[in-house]
């Protein structure tokens, strides 16, 4: 039993770099995705027909698709490097298709609750500001998004756990995070006994750090009633 | 702006030149590049594997820093997998790759081989002493454990009719066969003998002839074939097979000696009458074709003839061999059917934990709505796919075994059974959330009224509660049901042969990864459409009108 939890002490280090690594890509992918997100779920309430129909056709293709399928098929398919001309070129390590193949789904989320919480948002707002009279870029920037996005913050929080659960994925592509830290602890020890205790360990690590989440939105409601 | 525009190019060229080379293909760009990198096994002892440390050590890896020497500059060394190599050097991430990679016609589409080879091994199967084993047609219909990517994994299962349980990791592969879930480990042959020494192994043996020796090639990119690299890289297995270096370090790694390398040291020892060694270059640059025994012809006649279909393909650059290649088509349809199996096990095993754990959280005894809530909370906030992992290795490898058809004892669950299991219990976590919610939106009145009409709580629970709160949670409920149909490419990582996995075997092989790829996004893509636009027709058929 000793001898257990002495192994996996051995390898905490390894295993806590790797779920910052985690941490690091879901960071990414929620900041890559909310950006590109917030862009697809405005272009849905264009005035232009074919960008709001190319919006909600993007929309549903990320969400009715696995994110687990989209992480294999861009780490697969991206280049291991972007030339840039003149023998320069950007590398792009397999951390950084994680990143871009993990902001599929957030974009796609994203898209969807945009959407909604601006047209959550009383008409009276869009009447009034084009009355005053405001640009449409105006009216979304000064009038419309404020509102709205202290809405989305809830969601956004509790999203950002589950893309911290799925960054775990990754390790399915050859990125260096926790699982598959602990998959190389296992190489490394060779002992069946451990195999147990060495995933309840990794379970561990994403419940103490994602289960805190669970609770935001409870306790933004309660911030906002007092 | 211009100003700012200026002052965010310049610091990304700056960043961009401050960032590494790119690959480099000849001896010239590798010394300005500074350093080598050479792509090698991680999970392969003692060819490749890591230390206790974490550390890469093994025979390739002394070869590599050997390479790197004879170049002059500083090896970087890249753990690559069987999956990945070919692409890895491909792609420019390694520029040479000493991976145990057998060497192949079809390989030699995707990289360039270099020959003399440095080593070369067979197929064997590594298996129980309990089962007599004395010939490879005994095996038909066999379920075998198989690394994922190893060359002889595919003509070996067509021959002898094997099923083949793949696994991305050795160790994975040979935990399954210590599980009993397979019959045998299909592998080479050098690497089962080193196994076969050390204790755990005690009970195995590798009964069956040798299949197939071919020879193992270090690879390049197909622009550094013909250049200064390739001829250097060809003299250096030239000299390690004249000095006895090869055979030093199978000695040194604890590998049995094999005939292929004795052969090899006596030809290129052996010298002319005029005593010039045997193994020279001759006037066309090459080697003789009696000093590479295990050599590749390239002018292999083709083992299938292209029908048009796939002529018509292959002329507009597709390569889709599910089409006109039966095994690879076989294999994807498998894929198909075992993702909606999968699926709808899932679905069915979810709904039912929903259900039961939702009227557990309703109970009165205060205990039990503990343990049901710390069962949820604990599977909503963990990774499904690390949970696969310690209920496929962790809580399988605990379970008795028991007797299968052919005699031998396997494990009492499948690859498939778990994976059900695993995912059903995580979505089941969700499903009771939804379910609980669902019924406490049903509002008092209705209790109340059931009681008065002489309903028992069962009764009313299951005939009238239920259906109402069914109704009130259908949309969050067939969210989380289409989360599990995207889920199941996770079964992959315990070798299920669904969809994603299949794709998986099919591509590294066929060098057709784009096509095979878009495939896959494609038919998830439609699968899960599809089941949307069925909980859709379903929701609207439920609905109560005017109801809340």
């Amino acid at each position: 039993m000793s001898a257990t939890l002495a192994t996996l002490w051995y390898w905490t280090p390894a295993l806590a770099l790797g779920f910052l690594m985690n941490i690091v890509i879901s960071l990414g992918a929620m900041g890559l995705g909310t950006a590109v997100g917030m862009g697809v779920g405005l272009g849905r309430i264009s005035t232009r027909p074919w960008v709001r129909k190319a919006c909600w056709g993007a929309t549903q293709f990320l969400r009715n698709t696995p994110s687990l399928v989209l992480l294999f098929y861009l780490a697969y398919l991206l280049p291991y490097e972007i030339p840039l001309g003149g023998g320069y070129t950007i590398p792009l390590p397999g951390w950084v298709k994680a990143v871009v193949g993990l902001s599929m789904p957030v974009i796609g989320f994203m898209s969807d609750n945009v959407y909604g919480a601006v047209r959550n948002i009383h008409s009276d707002q869009w009447d009034a500001a084009e009355a005053l009279p405001l640009t449409r870029y105006q009216t979304l920037t000064s009038v419309i998004l404020p509102q709205a996005t202290p809405m989305l913050l809830p969601p956004w929080m509790s999203y950002f756990a589950v893309i911290v659960m799925a960054s775990s994925t990754a390790s399915m592509v050859g990125v260096k995070e926790i699982l598959s830290s602990a998959t190389i602890a296992m190489e490394s020890i060779t002992d069946p006994g451990l195999v147990i205790p060495m995933y309840f360990y990794v379970l561990c690590w994403f419940f103490l750090f994602c289960y805190p989440f669970s609770h935001i939105t409870r306790w933004f409601e309660r911030r906002k009633w007092q | 702006m211009s100003d700012r525009l200026r002052r965010w190019g310049l610091i990304a060229l700056l960043l961009a030149a401050a960032l590494p080379a790119q690959a480099a293909d000849d001896l010239a760009a590798l010394r300005d590049k500074g350093k080598v990198v050479v792509g090698v096994k991680a999970d392969y002892p003692p060819w490749g594997f890591r230390d206790g440390q974490g550390r890469l050590i093994g025979m390739e890896i002394d070869l590599a820093r050997d390479l790197a020497q004879r170049i002059g500059v500083p090896v970087e060394l890249v753990a690559v997998q069987s999956a990945n190599r070919l692409e890895a050097l491909r792609q420019g991430q390694i520029d040479i790759m000493i991976a145990t990679a057998g060497d192949s016609a079809s390989r030699r589409r995707i990289v360039g081989m270099v020959e003399p080879h440095y080593y070369a091994s067979g197929v064997n199967l590594m298996a129980s002493r309990e089962l007599q084993l004395t010939r490879w047609e005994q095996m038909e219909n066999a379920t075998v454990c198989a690394k994922q990517g190893a060359y002889f994994n595919k003509p070996v299962a067509r021959r002898y009719d094997l099923d083949l349980r793949i696994f991305k990791e050795t160790q994975s592969a040979k935990f399954a066969l210590q599980d009993r879930r397979c019959i045998g480990f299909l592998f080479d042959d050098s690497a089962i003998a080193a196994d076969l020494l050390s204790p755990e192994w005690q009970g195995y043996t590798m009964p069956l002839p040798t299949l197939d020796e071919t020879g193992w090639a270090i690879g390049l990119r197909h622009a550094s074939m013909g250049t200064d690299l390739e001829r250097l890289v060809s003299d250096a297995v030239a000299d390690w097979h004249r000095s006895g270096y090869l055979v030093e370090l199978e000695a040194k790694w604890g590998i049995k000696q094999t005939a292929f390398l004795a052969t090899m040291t006596r030809l290129w020892n052996q010298r002319e009458a005029g005593g010039d060694f045997l193994c020279r270059r001759g006037a066309d640059g090459q080697y003789p074709a009696d000093c590479r025994p295990t050599r590749i012809d390239t002018q292999q006649v083709a083992v299938r003839q292209p029908g048009a279909l796939e002529r018509w393909l292959k002329s507009a650059g597709m390569n889709l061999t599910i089409l006109y290649d039966p095994y690879d088509r076989e294999q994807f349809l498998r894929g198909l059917g075992n993702t909606i199996l999968l699926a709808l096990g899932c679905i069915l095993l979810s709904v039912t934990i929903g259900i039961i754990g939702a009227w557990l959280l309703g109970l009165r005894f205060a205990p039990v709505r503990w343990i049901a809530t710390a069962y949820v909370e604990f599977f909503r906030y963990t990774p499904p796919l690390v949970q696969l992992y310690f209920f496929f290795f962790g809580i399988g490898a605990m379970l008795p075994l028991v007797q299968a058809s052919n005699g031998m004892e396997t494990p009492l669950l499948g690859g498939f059974t778990w994976a059900v299991i695993a995912l059903g219990v995580y979505a089941g976590a969700s499903n009771t959330v939804i379910f609980r919610t669902g019924i406490d939106a049903v509002s008092q009145d209705v209790h109340d009224s059931a009681a008065a009409l002489g309903y028992s709580p069962l009764k009313a629970y299951v005939l009238i509660i239920l259906p109402l709160a069914l109704r009130n949670c259908l949309a969050a409920l067939n969210a989380n049901l289409v989360n599990i149909v995207k889920a199941t490419g996770l079964a992959s990582a315990i070798a299920v042969p669904e969809l994603l996995y299949v794709t998986n075997q099919i591509w590294p092989e066929e060098g057709n990864t784009v096509e095979m790829m878009n495939v896959l996004l494609v038919t998830f893509f439609l699968l899960v459409s599809v089941l949307v636009y069925l909980m859709h027709r379903l929701e609207r058929r439920l609905r109560i009108p005017g109801a809340a």
